[in-house]
């Protein structure tokens, strides 16, 4: 069994309710947002399929999430979006490692800590020589 | 009255300080120093980067030399983290690289790192150079938004 595809699984859920809660209180980035929240939803189908070929009963979203703060301006949208894609980084690396024998999986994982380090920093994330979410430490 | 024993820890501690810098000296002479660390391929890429930067921020006026400053800074964690940790180079007289010569150089450390993450058998590796990509990856963007 898998908890870092579950773990990945779940960050996916929590990215696309962020969008969805972010997404209304953009104001010029709205298409922005929607095609990321859309490759969130691509993604989540990924880890579903992948679990599913491992045998593994994928986890359903949790029923709702706890948001960091407020999100009543575009600048707390941006700030949430930004927020929401460095937290996806640790569980993304951790897949890295958790599927180290699998290369497609693998590759798929680094591709996916890049994108989310690139989405962070166009909703202002500040650039990081090891992109990681605010409080906590990177594996380097 | 000075004991014999007293008398033998003298000699010893003598003899040692003589011998040390002796040994020191046979060393140079014979050349059996550790011979200086070959960087490995990301280091050397890293090493680069850092000296492309250094010769960047003599040439660049105050915004740009802010920003390449902290990408260099940040070219520089890669390194030790990559385990390379000697001080680069001290800056040469290269002629400063554009900033489109930057973007490229990025790109191209980027794939080399995603390269080397997806193909190391060393878990703890991966997880790293694939942290660096993305970290390079943004420099890019960083770079094209200057």
């Amino acid at each position: 069994m898998s908890d870092a595809l579950q773990a990945a699984l779940a960050g996916q859920y929590a990215a696309i309710y962020a969008y969805g809660r972010a997404g209304g209180r953009l104001l010029n980035d709205q298409a922005r947002a929607l095609a990321r929240s859309d490759e969130h939803r691509v993604d989540r189908d990924q880890l579903r399929e992948w679990l599913v070929a491992d045998g593994q009963q994928p986890q359903p979203p949790a029923p709702a999430y706890q948001l960091p703060g407020p999100v009543r301006t575009p600048a707390q949208a941006r700030e949430l979006l930004a927020t929401v894609e460095l937290r996806l980084i640790p569980v993304l690396t951790e897949l890295v490692a958790d599927q180290l024998d699998q290369p497609r999986r693998r590759r798929w994982a680094i591709r996916q800590i890049r994108r989310a380090a690139l989405a962070g920093q166009s909703w202002g994330a500040t650039g990081q020589a090891f992109p990681w979410p605010d409080g906590l430490t990177p594996p380097a | 009255m000075v004991d014999r024993r007293h008398v033998l820890q003298v000699a010893a501690v003598g003899s040692a300080a003589l011998a040390l810098p002796a040994c020191r000296s046979t060393t140079r002479v014979d050349g059996e120093e550790p011979p200086p660390r070959t960087p490995d391929q990301q280091q050397a890429d890293e090493l680069a980067l850092i000296a492309a930067y250094d010769a960047a921020i003599a040439g660049a006026g105050r915004a740009a030399g802010v920003a390449y400053q902290r990408l260099r800074d940040e070219h520089a964690a890669h390194l030790r983290a990559l385990g390379w940790d000697e001080p680069p180079p001290p800056p040469g007289t290269a002629s400063p690289p554009t900033r489109r010569q930057l973007v490229r150089a990025e790109r191209r450390a980027m794939r080399l790192r995603t390269s080397g993450a997806g193909q190391t058998d060393d878990a703890e590796k991966a997880q790293l150079l694939a942290l660096i990509a993305a970290s390079e990856a943004q420099h890019v963007v960083t770079l094209e938004g200057l």
